[in-house]
């Protein structure tokens, strides 16, 4: 037979109900980890025609620290290679064709933060910091977040701050083109971003949360990307040339409804909205789907669109004429859009001797770029279309 | 390896079971250790029959003109047993209990009209003055009483604070109301049953439950024989007598406190109640006083 929507009358007790002290774990996300939590990722990211190729390895610990405190460490490895998009040009035909980077290369990322929360009975605040070292980029950054429980805490406010300094020393190689153009240049170059968050979420009933937040960044400083290249018809080749300043907003919503009578599965729907004041708007939507199937097993298939829009100074080239302050042909500034899609699937073990869960879960996602996925459809060009598929597969462990 | 363990306690005036599949004895006692504290708090606070209880402390200054303050929990329950009495037609009533003295068990004979009557004006729970800080009832020989309320809320109470303690697979009982933790670890739910009214050793209806809650209110076993009719305990707040018209009722939902409180309401609407339940679209059984049952279970119960 098929299951009536609750009534109003039950709504309403299970509201009033839901006010009571300690009846609130189903929609309740929970908040001091009164445990050891251990994950390990490996992930797998590969560019279609033998472009980037990345793997990644992830460690990420927390333990509590006394009642009301929780330290967490993260690690990561990036391990890159191949090539990437250098600049386009056009053929004797008018066809745009975009250059690769020339050999492979191989690159390795390390990164390291840390963080401490501290949990008040109705609020929590935390500090963290990290770094990040490649051969030819370092970054640090601080942040501080705080949290407010409000209205039996069905009501949650959430305040961030961050601020990171980064040091880019572009190395030599490759920095002369095919061509014979030289662009070698070893200059030390840095940029500061500092980055707010203003955000509310809020449970409505047992069965469904919404959050919503908004973020302001602003950077300054060397925002350019020292490995890409703009070509003009009449000039040949110049380095990638942007604003000394960006100011961008984005406002990102979240709803989460958990539905009972598929056996506890939950839908997560995301909006977000960016825009800055180099010209680029986006539009994101991500849609999941969490359903736990039984004996801990859970399949959680997961799709996603985005737009954006170009910013202002991009142009796949510049063509006779032209002349310009700032340009860039880096595809991320082109009009695009994406389609992604993924599965992943996951197993949970409870109570296995002194581990209280051990979880493994592997995903698939294959996302595919092309400018006629934009909004509209006025995208920037097919010729830097692409697509990647990532793999990833983790474990985690609370003891 | 996951063991399943029980627990049989006393509390609240109920027996009491606990069962739950934990990792060791060690971790079981632990919850079990819990429960029980947590469970014997409410009691402390919430009994009428404990000279030191809250509730006592309360009733002991009505008509005083002394306030008793009140703390998050007890002001949470004051508006849910506000909503109870807005769902119901005012007859789910927290400040009925008075009549109990003129109800209580082994009684030969019937209350005069008059001592009903004079009963009747210490009742109503709009009478009540009460804020987030305190509550005050304005009569003397007004009683607060969470009877109705309290044994399901501390089930609920209990589950969760087995779930904080890792336990994802167990169910709680406190004197016939159920709430489940989480389903057995093969992801069935746990049996449980619905006694007869009539026959407590017989059940009326038996099925698997994974998830939520089965509460019932009804005549089971306290009631009054006079003059061969049977009274039950659950007591008109408008009329002052005990209602008729079912015998009892049992519904599954999410939450044990919700379930228990539309059992109740149910029960106070008498003849009514099972066209109430009806419109609901709730999954109960009900049985009247002649006997019939009337089971939805099968709809909302997997």
């Amino acid at each position: 037979m098929k299951k009536n929507k609750k009534h109003p009358l039950i709504s309403r007790l299970s509201l009033a109900a839901l006010a009571l002290p300690g009846l609130m774990q189903d929609a309740n996300a929970g908040r001091v980890e009164e445990t050891y939590n251990g994950d390990f990722q490996y992930g797998h990211y590969a560019e279609g025609n033998q472009r980037m190729e990345v793997d990644i390895f992830e460690t990420a610990l927390s333990a509590p620290i006394g009642k009301s405190m929780t330290a967490s460490i993260n690690l990561v490895r990036d391990v890159i290679s191949g090539a990437s998009p250098r600049y386009n040009k056009a053929n004797a035909q008018g066809d745009v064709k975009q250059t690769l980077s020339g050999a492979s290369i191989t690159e390795q990322r390390d990164a390291i933060s840390s963080g401490l929360t501290y949990y008040f009975d109705k609020a929590a605040l935390g500090f963290g910091g990290g770094f990040s070292r490649e051969n030819d980029y370092t970054s640090r950054y601080v942040s501080t977040n705080a949290s407010i429980d409000l209205n039996n805490k069905l009501t949650t406010l959430n305040f961030g701050a961050s601020g990171a300094f980064d040091i880019i020393e572009p190395t030599g190689r490759e920095i002369i083109e095919p061509d014979g153009t030289d662009f070698k240049s070893s200059k030390l170059r840095s940029k500061t971003s500092q980055q707010y968050l203003l955000g509310v979420s809020q449970v409505i009933d047992k069965n469904s949360l919404i959050q919503s937040n908004v973020t302001f960044g602003y950077h300054s400083g060397y925002l350019a990307d020292p490995y890409k290249l703009v070509y003009f018809v009449d000039q040949g080749l110049n380095p990638d040339v942007r604003p000394g300043e960006k100011f961008q907003w984005a406002w990102l919503t979240q709803y989460v409804r958990h539905f009972q009578q598929f056996n506890s599965a939950a839908l997560h729907t995301d909006y977000r909205f960016y825009t800055d004041d180099w010209g680029v708007n986006s539009h994101t939507v991500d849609l999941s789907w969490h359903q736990p199937i039984a004996d801990g097993w859970q399949v959680i298939p997961r799709f996603r669109y985005y737009s954006q829009d170009k910013a202002d100074f991009y142009q796949p080239f510049f063509g006779a004429g032209q002349q310009a302050q700032v340009y860039s042909s880096d595809y991320r500034l082109a009009s695009f859009g994406a389609l992604s899609g993924g599965i992943k699937l996951s197993k949970e073990f409870t109570q296995i001797k002194s581990l209280s869960q051990l979880k493994f879960q592997a995903g698939i996602e294959y996302y595919d770029h092309k400018s006629s996925y934009q909004l509209g459809g006025n995208g920037s060009g097919s010729f830097d279309d692409f697509s990647y598929y990532l793999l990833t597969a983790s474990v985690n462990a609370k003891f | 390896m996951l063991t399943v363990f029980n627990f049989a306690f006393k509390a609240m005036g109920s027996p009491c079971h606990l069962q739950f599949y934990a990792a060791s004895a060690q971790q079981a006692n632990g919850v079990y250790a819990a429960v029980v504290a947590r469970i014997t708090q409410l009691e402390q606070r919430y009994s009428r029959y404990r000279a030191d209880s809250l509730i006592s402390r309360i009733n002991g200054a009505a008509g005083t003109g002394v306030k008793t303050a009140i703390d998050a929990e007890t002001f949470a329950l004051l508006q849910y047993s506000e909503q109870c009495y807005q769902e119901s037609e005012h007859l789910f009533d927290v400040t009925s209990g008075v009549l109990r003295g003129l109800w209580h068990g082994g009684q030969t004979q019937l209350p005069t009209t008059a001592d009903i009557h004079a009963l009747l004006p210490r009742i109503g729970w709009e009478k009540v003055q009460w804020s987030r800080a305190d509550i005050y009832l304005p009569l003397v020989g007004m009683e607060l009483d969470f009877g109705g309320i309290v044994k399901e809320y501390a089930a609920d109470v209990a589950a969760s604070l087995c779930q904080q303690h890792g336990i994802h697979s167990g169910i709680i009982e406190l004197g016939g109301d159920v709430r489940i933790i989480g389903p057995m670890p093969n992801g069935r739910g746990w049996p449980v049953a619905i006694r007869d009214p009539r026959h407590p050793t017989k059940t009326v209806a038996q099925f698997e439950l994974k998830s939520g809650a089965l509460a019932s209110s009804g005549d089971y076993e306290r009631f009054q024989l006079i003059d061969g009719v049977r009274y039950g305990h659950i007591l008109n707040p408008k009329t002052g007598w005990p209602v008729a018209g079912l015998r009892a009722v049992s519904i599954v939902a999410d939450q044990c406190v919700v379930a228990g409180s539309l059992a109740t309401i149910a029960m106070l609407k008498a003849n009514a109640g099972l066209g109430w339940l009806q419109t609901l679209h709730v999954a109960f059984l009900c049985c009247k006083n002649n006997g019939q049952l009337i089971n939805s279970l099968k709809m909302g119960v997997k």
